[in-house]
């Protein structure tokens, strides 16, 4: 989603949740929870922010809570991207999230720069090459 | 730093004395808007990324079950 900068995957108790960092000039709180509740990926909400609290109330109910000092971060950030060669790529946050979402077809290297398509190909073409002689 | 197209002619005003990522990318993406040019996703996004850093972003946690 445009004005998200970072995601990372934690655990809260047994739950699975996603921390999104974004940029409030670009989408608002408000904006960014309905959003993640037309994907079906909001069903609770922590806030850490105080001036998230009264809209976080107001859309979640008690679905809604101040956020725990400390949660526990997943081992395997950005699963999809770990089981590519793009791994050793070196990409931003934002670059990191969105080719993540976007692995099912090659629309993530329009995220990469030339630089970076260009030794994305190249780590593609290794990996087959290896995977290749593996099986061979 | 100085966007400049292929004749050698500013295409923005020279920038002073900064070549943090923000003010690169910032000017590359003026200098390809001023040569009416499209912005590559890739450019956009970093610009945003440092843009979003430098004036504070904000979290919160979203949970699925």
């Amino acid at each position: 989603m445009d004005g998200v900068t970072k995601t990372r995957q934690a655990w809260i108790g047994k739950e699975e949740v996603v921390e999104v960092w974004f940029d409030p000039k670009r989408v608002s709180f408000e904006k960014l929870l309905a959003h993640g509740r037309t994907k079906e990926c909001a069903r609770n909400v922590w806030w850490r922010h105080e001036a998230h609290a009264a809209i976080a109330k107001k859309a979640l109910g008690d679905k809604a809570a101040p956020a725990p000092k400390e949660i526990r971060l997943d081992k395997e950030q950005k699963y999809y991207l770990l089981q590519t060669p793009l791994v050793a790529l070196p990409l931003s946050e934002a670059q990191a999230c969105r080719v993540n979402a976007s692995l099912e077809n090659e629309a993530f290297f329009r995220y990469l720069s030339p630089r970076q398509a260009k030794a994305a190909a190249t780590l593609f073409v290794a990996a087959s090459k290896k995977g290749a002689r593996e099986s061979g | 730093m100085r966007v400049v197209d292929a004749a050698g002619t500013d295409l923005i005003p020279r920038v002073e004395k900064d070549w943090t990522v923000a003010a690169v990318t910032e000017a590359m993406i003026a200098g390809l808007k001023a040569a009416k040019k499209e912005v590559p996703a890739w450019l956009e996004l970093i610009a945003a990324e440092e843009r979003a850093t430098a004036r504070g972003v904000e979290s919160a946690i979203f949970g699925m079950s």
